[in-house]
């Protein structure tokens, strides 16, 4: 092997000198560009939060304050929708009437939840849209029409409030299809369920457990649709104002659902922290709850966005994370992005479980690992491991008898890949021809691109962040010969990580080849990009969304993507 | 050694002299009666956990649930069973509770923790079913129980746990529980299993890792001008969430619900809309944290409230040893709920809550009140009907402002020792008309206090040892109808009889026990049950508030008993009173003797120590008592001593050295009652050579000095505290395994700077525990909440900072 002719010393110094170089800065070689291939298009409803594209016919909606578009992928507009401003207040139920609630007044009604839930058999799909107002309760809307409604809930019940009531408080959710035991003969053995993430809201029915499950199908009266039904599991709290779960992810992957979001630490140093958090998606009660502290090295402790890419070739979790302000939850513009190995993250968090499963949460140096989190008055067990083998293969998604929500009491820690001192605030990937490219927005209204080679040499994860050739090589511009110089300072290693490097010579060849495009977009107007989608199937279309008079751009990246 | 030992003795007794004054607001029992063997009792070999008991008159049996089986006693002789059927958990079962990590032979077996009549011949039984809560019906035909084996799903109704505590309650068919709902236990609920379901909302603000202990139901619709509805009571302990605290504070509390509570109809749907809960106050006459509730009985009334619930509370803290009874009236309970302030949670900080009382206006109709006719006149004639505002104060806000209070303003009781675990309350009408509420209460090792409180003064009328070695009752039921008593415990169950008159021989002692389910029958000259007496009322005596014994006739003189005197013999003259409060008096030839280098007075008579001829005459053991401030004398023995005419014995009179003399206290051993250890090296003080050593006296001389130090300084020290007067500042640590056999004659008491305990005999005053009553409630009335002086006491509780912030919003 090639690795082994490398000194570990040699390495060392290699990655404290590459540690070192400065983090690339934007600010100074900003290209506006006016590139014609950049499609726009108008939208009302800023900020436009969501986008959500169909795979199967590729039309885009698009959900904004008071809006909700329905888009080709040429970005015309089929349909659209106005959800507000409405008659409501924070802190009065649905539905309102004026005399009962002297607070209400004409509400925006921002967007806080748009997904798509995909048709089975003769089941059309629907899209859900979730709104501010109302207490946060949810439609079902055609993905054909969405003027069309599929299902409205009318007079609801306090179990059927799903977002935050509050603009500024996040909601993040999740569709997920389990099996169905109870009512297997009429839903056809499935169950379609909702995951959602919200933080608390101090006005309005308060309690709203942080994570809960909703129902959407099937829904056969009695049961109401996103109703949070008590056989469904939710995520127990003790106290609902010290658990104040910032969310800002849900992701699906293998068989488990996953939550990235960052809150106080109320276990240690009472710190903001980010956190990822896991739960079997067969499990409905819970039981399987982990989650554990993300640490990106250099004080990066919020997340601001994340997104699952490949790294390597192996699933990742990139995440954006900025600086808090000193001990206050409000972002910095000192921020970067962190990759988490999701099998590094699925290690740490079954650790976590086992530990606490037959460990009684300490790890072999008495030191405690994992603890049960959310005040709840639980503790971690020593149970027997039957077969001398671990209880969490017989139990792997918990069982009533296991302690929860459980907790790492050790971060997986990652170094950060980029850092900015623009606020760094969206984050999309993609693998294109085995590199891992990963477009980040910020606050600026600007979009990066962040290439890295594949191939690297992956000993261990130090490897991973030796070859920092990805961090400088992959960061790139138009003015690509600067980086070409970050390169020369590569070449001085060249014979050590030869075939990373011939992969890389080749990219930048490319690169150098693609110089007249555009490959970081300022948009029009300086505004936060909310979110960056990035459109799997076709590696054509990237959509930006950012705060203010929406720009997507369309098509227009597609040359610089397609290496 | 005895020379020391004889100081610190004599440091004791001062000690526990200026204690006694402190001590005596804890009641001792006036009647210790021992383990008898005739108590009617039932266990079967190899079953465990009688815990469960319910009472069917109507089919003259006691249906019993223990660990695996389910029996039928004869509830007039529960020693006949009349049946038995076993549920026993599956082989399957049992293996998979231990996957769990639960003990095979403990957890994993079938624990029946409820029996609930549900119609003449049916029972609803659960279990614990190896951490698997079943419950299934049971029938009782033909003197036949029979499982009809549809296991039923049991979770909620039974607890997971065998050893958890929980309640439940059936009206008609609805089964009330208050249990957790989850195999951890961590999930508490208060269910209403019924066609329409109701349980509580799983928050903190509704329950906070609640021990729940009682449930019981109160007709309130009866009569109500308001058109009120049946309640269900609940009574529990709980984290406090209104104290400002470090750690976790337990508080007692009482919550109900109402039964024809349907849930809201957007708010609350399927959850409780009438869920209260309150503080319960029952302050003890020390300073210490919130006692816990351990059991609770409801005294039903035919006017409901009239009705009163008796609570025992046992200390949250070892550092107090005291254990009450406080009693509260269902209409005090029914007005805190009705008309009280709400507490409403206030966020202090970024994220800490704080509790205060709410001050706004309360929403209409009132929060938590059930559908009444205020309701009904706004249209709502269904709790599905009210208004989400209503209905959202209530989820929000349970607790209210206001503690209930006990119903006389403090404890009926209060005791030290052996903690009280359950309660049962018989309502007895006595001679003069006047009906008593007499309370039977378990204690931790196995005795039943059976007490009364006379207008505030505590009396523990005896109390019963009913297993011979100590263990918790862990129920109490009681049949009046039968005027029996049944206690289980983990190692079988006992009957006993409310009361058994025939203890008291005389008619002073029939009188002074002050128990109203006895009276001197004067035509027969017998102390006997009231009941039985009722034709011939008049020939009855009785006196339960004053304890006036002048209607009683005169008793016959004591014949003297011969006793003969041999010089240089010690002599033993017996003499046993009657009540654990009374006091001896020796009178010889007119003079009252007292503990002295010739007399020796110890609970079982008299020790006459080397006795000379001098000492021939008439001995008489009197009785002192003193009930209810008054004092009763009467004699108890008379002993004539004549003189041996054998061969003189040669003098060995000891040196009149006041300190040998009083190392002769170290006999007033109770003969029935032995020491649990004896500190080593003390010498049998019985021995002739230790009487006539007196070289050992200069031998000693050093130490006697410096003993005789630190007995001024121990003096000083008390009479430093006692004009202080302050009772947290004393806490006698008691022996955990001292047994309440073991106190009759004199308390143990743990010397601070010894190590062995020595048992006292002075002349300490015996009264039972009425005497301080109103100092206590000087100091601890009124406010009923405790407030720490500052430093002193609070470093004596373990560094817990203790605020009753009552502040409003």
């Amino acid at each position: 092997m090639l690795a082994s002719s490398v000194s570990p010393s040699l390495l060392f110094l290699l990655l404290l000198f590459l540690l070192l170089l400065p983090p690339p800065s934007h600010s100074a070689d900003v290209m506006v560009t006016t590139d014609p291939v950049v499609q726009r298009v108008e939208l009302q409803g800023a900020p436009l939060s969501h986008l959500v594209v169909d795979p199967g016919t590729g039309l885009l909606y698009v959900g904004g304050v008071d809006h909700l578009y329905q888009l080709t992928s040429d970005l015309e507009v089929m349909s659209h929708v106005r959800t507000g401003p409405q008659l409501d207040s924070p802190d009065c139920l649905p539905p309102i009437v004026l005399q009962d609630c002297p607070s209400a007044t004409s509400t925006h009604n921002h967007n806080k939840l748009l997904l798509m839930e995909e048709g089975q058999g003769a089941e059309p799909g629907s899209l859900i849209v979730c709104g501010s107002l109302y207490q946060g309760i949810c439609d079902k809307r055609s993905l054909t029409n969405i003027s069309q409604l599929i299902y409205q809930t009318s007079n609801p019940v306090d179990t059927q409030y799903v977002a935050a009531n509050d603009p500024r408080v996040s909601t993040v959710a999740l569709v997920i299809t389990t099996e169905n035991k109870q009512e297997g003969a009429m839903s056809g053995g499935f169950m379609r369920l909702m995951l959602v993430g919200r933080g608390y809201t101090s006005r309005g029915p308060g309690d709203i457990p942080p994570i809960t499950t909703r129902r959407l199908f099937p829904v056969v009266p009695p049961r109401r649709a996103f109703s949070q039904e008590e056989e469904l599991g939710k995520l127990v709290v003790g106290s609902y104002s010290e658990y104040n779960n910032h969310f800002v992810k849900a992701i699906a992957y293998g068989n488990h659902a996953y939550f990235l979001f960052s809150r106080r630490d109320m276990w240690h140093k009472k710190e903001y922290r980010t956190y990822a958090s896991r739960l079997c998606i067969s499990d409905r009660s819970f039981y399987s709850y982990v989650e554990v502290p993300l640490l990106c090295r250099g004080g990066y402790n919020l997340a601001q966005a994340a997104s699952l890419g490949n790294h390597s070739g192996e699933p990742a979790l990139f995440v954006i994370m900025a600086a808090g302000q000193a001990s206050t939850p409000v972002a910095t513009g000192r921020s970067a992005l962190c990759v988490y190995g999701m099998a590094d993250l699925d290690a740490m968090l079954r650790r976590a479980q086992e530990v606490c499963y037959t460990e009684g949460g300490r790890g072999s140096s008495g030191t405690d690992e994992a603890y049960i989190e959310y005040a709840v008055s639980s503790k971690c067990l020593k149970l027997p491991k039957v077969n001398t083998q671990q209880v969490n293969t017989e139990y792997p998604c918990g069982g009533e008898h296991t302690p929860n929500p459980i907790a790492s009491a050790v971060p997986l820690q990652a170094t950060p890949t980029i850092t900015s001192t623009t606020q760094l605030t969206a984050v999309t990937t993609a693998a294109e021809a085995g590199h891992t490219i990963a477009f980040l927005g910020d606050r600026e209204g600007q979009l990066h691109k962040v290439t890295s080679c594949t191939r690297m040499y992956m000993y261990t994860r130090v490897h991973v962040h030796a070859c920092t050739c990805t961090r400088v090589y992959m960061y790139m511009r138009v003015h690509v010969h600067v980086h070409a110089c970050t390169c020369t300072r590569m070449y001085m290693y060249t014979h050590v990580h030869t075939e990373c490097m011939n992969t890389c010579r080749r990219f930048l060849c490319r690169h150098v080849r693609d110089r007249q495009t555009v490959n970081h977009v300022l948009l029009s107007e300086t505004r936060t990009v909310d979110g960056v989608f990035w459109r799997e199937d076709v590696p054509v279309n990237i959509y930006v969304s950012a705060t203010h008079s929406l720009t997507i751009g369309s098509g227009a990246l597609n040359r610089p993507i397609s290496v | 050694m005895s020379l020391l030992l004889a100081l610190s003795l004599i440091c004791g007794s001062m000690l526990h002299v200026s204690f006694s004054a402190l001590n005596n607001h804890y009641c001792v029992p006036r009647k210790t009666v021992l383990y008898q063997n005739e108590l009617k009792s039932f266990r079967e070999e190899g079953i465990f956990n009688y815990s469960t008991m319910l009472m069917r008159d109507d089919l003259g049996v006691l249906l019993l649930g223990a660990r695996e089986a389910i029996y039928a006693l004869d509830i007039d002789n529960i020693s006949v069973r009349k049946s038995v059927v076993y549920w026993r958990v599956t082989e399957e079962k049992q293996r998979e509770c231990t996957y769990k990590g639960k003990h095979a032979e403990v957890e994993c077996r079938n624990y029946i923790r409820t029996l609930h009549k549900m119609n003449d011949t049916t029972v609803y039984v659960c279990g614990t079913n190896a951490f698997s809560p079943t419950c299934d019906y049971l029938t009782f035909v033909n003197g036949q129980l029979r499982l009809e084996g549809k296991q039923e799903e049991g979770k909620g109704k039974c607890p997971f746990d065998p050893f958890q505590r929980y309640s439940s309650l059936m009206v008609g068919n609805d089964l009330y529980s208050a249990t957790s709902i989850n195999f951890l236990g961590s999930e508490p609920v208060v269910l209403r299993s019924s066609d329409l379901a109701l349980r509580t909302e799983f928050k903190s603000s509704w329950l906070s890792e609640p021990n729940f202990v009682y449930m019981d139901f109160v007709r309130e619709s009866l009569d109500s001008p308001d058109g009120d509805d049946d309640k269900v009571y609940l009574f529990f302990s709980e984290n406090a969430m209104e104290y400002d605290f470090y750690s976790k504070v337990a508080v007692p509390r009482v919550a109900r619900v109402c039964k024809g509570d349907m849930g809201g109809q957007r708010t609350l749907q399927r959850k409780w809309t009438s869920f209260l809960k309150a503080r319960l106050d029952c302050s003890l006459p020390e300073p210490s944290l919130p006692p816990i509730v351990q059991d609770v009985f409801l005294l039903k009334h035919k006017d409901w409230r009239k009705s009163v619930f008796y609570a025992v509370f046992t200390p949250q803290s070892s550092l107090s040893q005291a254990s009450a009874v406080c009693a509260y009236s269902a209409s005090a309970i029914q007005d805190i709920f009705n008309e009280g302030k709400f507490k409403t949670p206030v966020a202090v900080e970024t994220s800490h809550v704080k509790w205060v009382m709410y001050t706004g206006e309360v929403p209409v109709p009132r929060p938590g009140a059930c559908i009444n006719n205020v309701a009904r006149k706004m249209g709502m004639n269904r709790s599905l009907d009210l208004p989400d505002k209503t209905l959202q104060f209530i989820r929000d806000r349970p607790l209210m402002d206001e503690a209930v209070r006990p119903l006389t303003g403090g404890p009926l009781l209060v005791k030290r020792g052996a903690l009280l675990t359950r309660i049962v309350v018989d309502s007895v009408l006595a001679l003069d008309g006047q009906r008593h509420a007499v309370m039977f209460i378990g204690t931790e090792n196995g005795y039943i206090q059976k007490a009364v409180n006379y207008h505030g003064e505590m009396f523990i009328i005896e109390e019963i040892q009913l297993y011979e070695n100590p263990v918790p009752i862990s129920t109490l039921r009681i049949s009046s109808n039968k005027s029996q008593l049944y206690a289980g415990s983990e190692y079988g169950v006992v009957q006993m009889p409310l009361s058994n008159c025939s203890r008291y021989d005389t008619c002073v002692d029939c009188i002074l026990a002050r128990d109203p389910y006895c009276a001197w029958d004067v035509t027969i000259e017998q102390c006997d049950s009231v009941y039985s007496s009722s034709s011939s009322s008049k020939a009855a005596i009785q006196s339960l508030k004053e304890g006036d014994i002048s209607q009683c006739p005169q008793p016959d003189p004591v014949a003297a008993v011969d006793f003969t005197l041999v010089p240089g013999n010690n002599i033993q003259l017996p003499c046993q009173l009657h009540s654990n409060l009374a006091q001896v008096l020796w009178r010889f030839s007119d003079q009252t003797l007292h503990s002295n280098n010739k007399y020796y007075i110890y609970s079982g008579g008299l020790l006459i120590l080397s006795a000379s001829e001098s000492d021939a005459g008439v001995y008489t053991c009197g009785s002192v008592e003193q009930i209810n401030g008054r004092t009763y004398n009467r004699t108890v023995a008379v002993y004539h001593l004549q003189l041996y005419a054998g061969p003189e014995v040669r003098d060995s009179t000891t040196p009149s050295n006041e300190v040998i003399d009083s190392s002769d206290s170290n006999h007033s051993l109770n003969t029935t009652a032995p020491r649990p250890e004896t500190t080593p090296g003390v010498e049998d003080p019985l021995s002739p050579e230790n009487q006539s050593d007196t070289s050992r006296v200069t031998r000693l001389e050093v130490a006697v000095g410096l003993l005789s130090l630190l007995c001024l300084f121990l003096m000083g020290v008390i009479f430093f505290i006692w004009s202080q007067r302050r009772w947290g500042c004393f806490k006698l640590e008691q022996r955990s395994n001292e047994s309440e056999a073991k106190r009759q004659s004199a308390e143990y008491m743990h010397i601070q700077n010894r190590t062995s305990e020595i048992k006292l005999l002075g002349p300490e005053s015996r009264r039972a525990c009425s005497a301080n009553n109103n100092h206590s409630a000087v100091d601890f009335k009124g406010n009923g909440e405790h407030h720490f002086t500052p430093m002193a006491n609070i470093s004596s509780l373990d560094g817990l900072g203790y605020i009753n912030d009552e502040s409003e919003i």
